[in-house]
């Protein structure tokens, strides 16, 4: 079975998992490939004006897969990723918001992945896919299995510096925390700071201006929960704990000059996560930069700012000392 | 929020708090929570955060404020506000009551630990005052709605409103209460025109633009005077039903669930899920059409609004969704709400002629 796999959203975070769980199950995976302005403007004409870049970007891909002609697509309804946190409204209504934009055309296959509630975990979301996959319910326990070894690999390629940028969307690498680059903290969605159309090539752009870039995915684990937990009460949203704990952890890093914060217009979690960092580096002295994309960006303005922000990292590090 | 100040008042006085209540909300709140707030934060918060410091300016030191565990925005709110008043330089102490879903003994707990002299007892009878009055205002509230589109004279149910408002506030005993209820209810009763033809048009969406008036520009009356008589079914006293006493609503929790199913098969957080499951309600109880109300980039409800499309194809609901902000301007409002009950008129004499 032609399993439509949108290269949009989480697949920029989970990919390894849920590519290996299908192939496993014996389904082959159709990977939408990257985002185009083509893509970008299907999207749009096809969501409500309020839904956010990204989610119109995600219709944008399961068009282009329809189109290619496959036998399902695949959605998963991701709830709640781990204990105490849910990942945004929007991810939880997907498969139902995915459905009504292009209609009955195509089949959805969308298990869900509910770590609140008993029952609903990752075994139970495989064993569904196996069903409907025609798959006996004991293959589901290896091909799980072999998904996360998959996804742990991936996972610290990228604390190594191999971005899902290239791992995932196969951009050529960029030079990342080379010891002699000076770097720049990009923090963001893994979804906006690694599609090229999205995020308007920023780090491809910072990377041939000669700079270094560390994201929320270069930032070992231990590192960025504790930086999450650094909060007086802990966000319940799995994305941005992620952003605010690399945000705290980049901040105290002696080699990360400056903070870009990559968010889509209006994205309800990160309107307040983006504060708190915000906030944050300004007590701290770091400089940051909130950048707000969406569809009506342009490329020119976004770019106008970066290099005023860069000019600005370069007068400091030439004259006077970091503010403490 | 709405009239939520006169129960929570009630029952921190009773309990021997000193009390300060911010004026209602008007646009000198909205420019102060507007010129301190994140700019891509949801209005609630900027209208809070207004409340906050008008109470500040009354003598206020500490505010209460209710917390939670997502995925809405709002139980991140305190934390976020309490940042951004720290940082503006104001010393308000924030009360954060994390009301974790369902478990009164908690919030009880909490409850004990700032107000003096504390008993279980004593609380009871203060909630009870407080409960009652929810509940009066409600009923007054369902009935307001029936009687502006048939009112004799502009503006005289709003009016009887207002008033047992204030009665209602300062009453002591349930009793008094209940008195004060039934005297609203006739009065509203007399000023009625039974005769005259209406067009009932349900409101859904996001349950604090929905409940507070100045946050939607007064929606629910400027329908009342264009011959609209509102239905909904978000109301306080169902609110507080519902984040106090979970399971006690677990069944209506089903109701809702296999209601809105077909469209949006899980919860979505906020009143996502409320609101295409009462859309669907009024339509089969053949409602004229539904507006949808909620903060522009509300999460949930932009969920909601991406499917509501299909219930007006099923049912033939016409669905005006409005997002409100700092920016909504009252003759755009208006126009709109004027244009969609025009239509909804055309549609019922067309109706009527077929």
């Amino acid at each position: 079975m032609r399993v439509g796999v949108p290269q949009a959203l989480l697949y920029w975070t989970y990919a390894p998992l849920w590519l290996t769980v299908l192939r496993q199950l014996g389904a082959e995976p159709v990977v939408s490939g990257a985002t185009t302005r083509a893509t970008l403007d299907a999207g749009v004409k096809l969501a409500v004006d309020e839904v956010c870049l990204p989610v119109k970007v995600f219709y944008g891909h399961c068009a282009a897969l329809v189109e290619l002609g496959i036998d399902a697509l695949f959605v998963p309804r991701l709830v709640s990723v781990e204990e105490r946190a849910y990942i945004c409204p929007k991810f939880m209504g997907l498969p139902d918001m995915v459905r009504h934009a292009l209609g009955s055309r195509v089949r959805i296959l969308a298990p869900v992945v509910d770590l609140r509630r008993k029952g609903s975990g990752y075994a139970e979301a495989v064993a569904e896919l196996a069903g409907k996959l025609g798959r006996p319910a004991r293959q589901a326990k290896q091909a799980l299995g072999a998904g996360w070894a998959a996804q742990t690999e991936a996972e610290t390629a990228w604390e190594r510096g191999s971005l899902p940028l290239s791992t995932l969307g196969g951009v050529p690498p960029l030079p990342t925390g080379s010891a002699e680059k000076r770097l720049i903290g990009v923090l963001g969605h893994p979804y906006n700071v690694y599609d090229v159309q999205i995020s308007l090539d920023l780090l491809g752009r910072l990377a041939r201006a000669g700079w270094g870039v560390a994201t929320a995915e270069t930032v070992p684990r231990a590192a960025w929960e504790e930086g999450a937990r650094s909060l007086p009460k802990e966000l319940f949203w799995t994305l941005g704990r992620r952003v605010y704990g690399a945000a705290a952890h980049l901040m105290v890093s002696p080699t990360v000059e400056g903070l870009i914060h990559l968010v889509s217009f209006g994205c309800g979690p990160d309107s307040l996560v983006g504060e708190l960092v915000r906030r944050e580096a300004e007590r701290r002295g770091v400089p940051f930069l909130l950048l707000t994309l969406d569809e009506h960006t342009g490329e020119a303005g976004v770019w106008t700012r970066i290099e005023a922000f860069t000019d600005m990292l370069d007068r400091r590090e030439a004259g006077a000392p970091r503010p403490s | 929020m709405g009239t939520l100040y006169i129960p929570v008042e009630t029952l921190l006085l009773d309990l021997g708090a000193d009390v300060v209540v911010p004026p209602p909300c008007s646009q000198r709140t909205l420019e102060l929570g507007t010129r301190l707030a994140p700019e891509s934060a949801c209005l609630p918060l900027k209208l809070g955060l207004g409340n906050f410091l008008e109470a500040e300016e009354l003598g206020a030191e500490a505010v209460v404020m209710a917390g939670g565990c997502g995925p809405c925005r709002f139980g991140y709110y305190a934390q976020v506000q309490r940042e951004v008043l720290e940082g503006a330089g104001h010393d308000l102490e924030m009360v954060v009551l994390e009301a974790p879903q369902g478990h009164l003994r908690e919030l009880l707990a909490q409850l004990r630990r700032w107000v003096p002299g504390f008993t279980f007892g004593r609380f009871w009878r203060s909630f009870s005052l407080a409960w009652t009055k929810i509940l009066a205002i409600d009923t007054v509230e369902r009935s307001l709605q029936q009687a502006r589109p048939r009112e004799a004279r502009r503006g005289g149910a709003d009016a009887v409103f207002a008033r047992f408002l204030t009665d209602c506030r300062r009453a002591d005993s349930p009793r008094r209460v209940r008195v004060l209820q039934q005297e609203a209810l006739e009065e509203l009763a007399a000023l009625s025109n039974p005769e005259r033809t209406v067009v009932r048009v349900g409101v859904v969406g996001e349950i604090y633009t929905v409940l507070e008036p100045f946050a939607n520009l007064y929606t629910e009356r400027r329908l009342g005077r264009l011959g609209v008589e509102v239905v909904r079914r978000l109301f306080l006293g169902d609110w507080i039903r519902e984040h106090l006493f979970r399971f006690r609503v677990q069944k209506e929790r089903r109701h809702l669930a296999e209601l809105a199913g077909p469209y949006l098969n899980h919860f979505v957080g906020g009143h996502g899920l409320e609101s295409v499951a009462h859309a669907v309600e009024f339509a089969r109880k053949s409602m004229a059409g539904t507006i949808q109300i909620a903060p522009l980039t509300c999460m949930p409800e932009i969920v909601a609004e991406t499917v509501l499309p299909e219930v007006t194809a099923d049912y033939g609901l016409p669905v005006l969704t409005l997002f409100v902000d700092e920016h909504t301007g009252e003759a755009g409002l208006q126009t709109r709400l004027e244009a969609f009950v025009d239509l909804l008129a055309g549609r019922s004499a067309k109706s009527v002629e077929g």
